[in-house]
């Protein structure tokens, strides 16, 4: 359920973002204004080019407004330098993307543990850490398997395990369950759902899968660029 | 794993073009290595030759190197006997000295007078003993064989003369010498046919006669002036006639014991030299033993100076800045291979994996952490690239030294040994490894450079 009292795990105010296509500016998101509470599971439904992935862009603080303001965890994002964003990232957020995107020459633990040496020096509990996150997704047992020996559904539960690894606030997920199956698509949902509920932790996802949709607790439409409805579950924001 | 780990994995992600990279990086050290070790090889041989010849340093009249050979009384060492035992008992340099041994240079005019036949030469009059140790040099303990020196020490009137001269004073047949031209006859165009006794009689004048023998030897005079301009004369015995290097060399050579030089030049005055050599055991030894040789000769309050072999004979220090010029500019262009095949294969690797980059600049690598996983890679190619040429090049080396390939060098008149020095100078290998790597990294920035400043946006879509 939605807690309204907690402050957002992210909030974004008047946000503006164009995209320029050879002469012509490309509106993506026009006034923007929304607050993700904690500890829900979110998604940010609409149609193609309605600006999902460019809002998820700005959550994960991988991209820039052209105007407005984001904040995540209660940090301006606008207020960091490159470096500053990088390694709030690093240690704030977790993505989990469409196409997996592990590093193919790394095996599962190391896809899971790699990242984790940007927070944590210790080798043996960086790797108990990602040890823990893969049979967290219930990939006991693989570890020491490329991405290239993993289904579809193992690799996407790679990326999960890698995204959760170092426990961040804010979890945020590119169309998941675009590339899988049915069966493999509802299982990552309730693995997922089952972590976020465990770890409290804020999972937003951009989809147009009607299972994950249905699932999520607060559910964000968007249509050209704009937010045209919030709902809740058991009801309208 | 470590970075090093992961960048050989992502090495190995195209591995027929990292193999061309290495193969392209493994030659150019192969070729710097092996080319480095021939001049090591060559210059070692070259020291060692010009140590024999000349020693390290050599003591002389301040201007006799400039105008010495014309006037040999004016800048010669009188008292030299004095010196060469003060030197040879000095406290100092006793342990560190090879040889001291006086020498003479002398000019002249050297004539088969029975055959009419007489040419210019230049000699140095040398202790023949003294001569025989300094021909056996080996500081740098190459195990190069003495070199053979027909001078006994017991026979003061043999000598030594060039093969050239040899030829100019017509001698070949006297001395039993093969490969040796002889002078064609004088030929008059359109000349009225001369009688055919007055024609026998000039044939008979015309032949080269063998020089007349004494005691079963074959013998020339040599002519020089005095310093006080008066002409000398002396016999000597030709005890061999040996090709120089050098034709011009070959042409005017002669070698013959001091007392003999000394006698064409001084006459029956006070007897003098030229220089006092002095051989080291070690090259290492050169500077603090040319200290200690400057306080004594200052003591002696003669107007002397004391020469190294760079000065004596700047030949060395030409052929090795031949040697070097030719090393570098062989290592510049194998660079350049190196540089340009780790750019292209890092370059690549970029454009290839943009995603990645993409992906790894939103789990939280900071632009320095992708600008160090293609300096890396590159490092790797180099390491790996010039660690494989490098094993080669000794390879390659060890199997010439031991088969014993052989080339004339310039100034040799006999094929010498093709010696490949790849450990004689320990910085090549090591050099060449480090500035490959180097290289590497250098040719590897610009391009981790871009992939570090990519937008991760755009950087994945490409994912």
């Amino acid at each position: 359920m939605v807690s309204a009292t907690a402050t957002p795990a992210a909030q974004l105010r008047g946000i503006h973002k164009h995209y320029r296509l050879g002469e012509v500016d490309v509106p993506a998101l026009c006034g923007i204004d929304l607050d993700l509470p904690r500890g829900v599971f979110s998604v940010i439904g609409g149609p193609s080019g309605s600006g999902k992935s460019t809002l998820l862009n700005l959550l994960g603080c991988i991209d820039a407004p052209d105007a407005g303001s984001v904040d995540v965890d209660g940090q301006a994002v606008a207020a960091l330098g490159d470096t500053q964003r990088t390694r709030f990232r690093a240690r704030h957020v977790g993505f989990v993307f469409q196409n997996f995107n592990l590093i193919p020459v790394l095996t599962a633990i190391e896809n899971v543990e790699y990242p984790l040496r940007l927070l944590e020096d210790n080798a043996p509990r960086r790797r108990d850490m990602a040890r823990s996150a893969l049979i967290e997704v219930g990939l006991e047992g693989l570890e020491d398997r490329l991405p290239s020996a993993l289904s579809g559904g193992q690799r996407q539960r790679v990326a999960v395990a890698r995204a959760l690894a170092k426990r961040p606030a804010l979890v945020l997920a590119d169309e998941p369950t675009a590339n899988l199956d049915q069966a493999t698509g509802r299982g990552l949902i309730d693995l997922m759902r089952r972590i976020q509920s465990a770890t409290g932790a804020t999972f937003v996802f951009s989809s147009h899968d009607p299972q994950l949709i249905a699932e999520a607790d607060l559910r964000v439409h968007l249509v050209d660029g704009r937010v045209t409805a919030i709902d809740t579950r058991g009801g309208n924001a | 794993m470590n970075s090093l780990n992961l960048a050989w994995r992502n090495i190995l992600r195209n591995r027929r073009r990292s193999l061309l990279t290495l193969a392209a990086i493994g030659v150019g050290s192969f070729a710097i290595i092996l080319f480095g070790g021939q001049v090591v090889s060559t210059i070692r041989g070259l020291y060692t030759e010009t140590i024999r010849a000349a020693g390290h340093l050599q003591i002389q009249q301040k201007g006799h190197l400039e105008f010495g050979r014309a006037n040999p009384g004016r800048f010669a060492i009188y008292n030299y006997e004095a010196l060469v035992d003060q030197l040879r008992n000095d406290e100092y340099l006793a342990p560190r000295l090879a040889v001291v041994t006086p020498i003479l240079h002398v000019q002249g005019v050297a004539g088969n007078f029975d055959a009419g036949m007489s040419s210019a030469f230049s000699g140095q009059g040398v202790v023949p003993a003294d001569q025989k140790t300094m021909l056996a040099w080996d500081g740098l303990r190459l195990g190069q064989a003495p070199t053979a020196s027909p001078l006994l020490p017991d026979d003061p009137n043999g000598g030594v003369i060039g093969r050239g001269l040899a030829q100019l004073l017509g001698l070949c047949p006297a001395l039993a010498l093969t490969d040796c031209a002889q002078m064609p006859p004088e030929t008059i165009a359109d000349a009225a046919p001369l009688p055919t006794d007055v024609a026998a009689l000039a044939e008979k004048t015309a032949s080269p006669t063998a020089p007349e023998k004494h005691n079963g030897r074959v013998g020339i005079e040599l002519l020089a002036a005095s310093p006080s301009g008066a002409p000398n004369v002396v016999r000597m015995d030709v005890l061999a006639a040996e090709r120089q290097g050098v034709r011009e060399l070959d042409n005017v050579l002669i070698g013959l014991p001091l007392p003999l030089a000394q006698k064409m030049v001084f006459g029956a005055a006070t007897p003098a030299v030229s220089s006092i050599v002095v051989q080291l055991k070690h090259a290492g030894d050169l500077e603090p033993a040319r200290t200690r040789i400057q306080e004594i000769v200052a003591r002696n309050g003669a107007p002397l100076e004391v020469l190294d072999f760079h000065v004596i004979n700047p030949t060395f220090d030409q052929i090795i800045g031949m040697f070097g010029a030719i090393f570098r500019f062989i290592a510049l262009l194998m660079s350049i291979v190196a540089l340009f095949s780790v750019a292209n294969a890092v370059n690549m690797a970029v454009s290839e994996r943009v995603g990645e980059i993409g992906t790894l600049r939103a789990l939280g690598f900071e632009r320095r952490h992708i600008r160090a996983i293609f300096v890396t890679e590159g490092a790797l190619l180099g390491l790996v690239g010039s660690i494989a040429g490098s094993l080669a090049a000794v390879a390659l080396a060890t199997w010439i030294n031991r088969v014993g390939v052989t080339w004339t060098p310039p100034g040799r008149t006999a094929p010498v040994a093709l010696g490949v020095d790849v450990f004689g100078d320990s910085r090549l290998l090591l050099l060449t490894v480090a500035v490959t790597i180097g290289l590497a990294c250098v040719s590897a920035w610009l391009p981790s450079r871009r992939a570090a400043r990519m937008e991760i946006v755009e950087a994945l879509r490409h994912a």
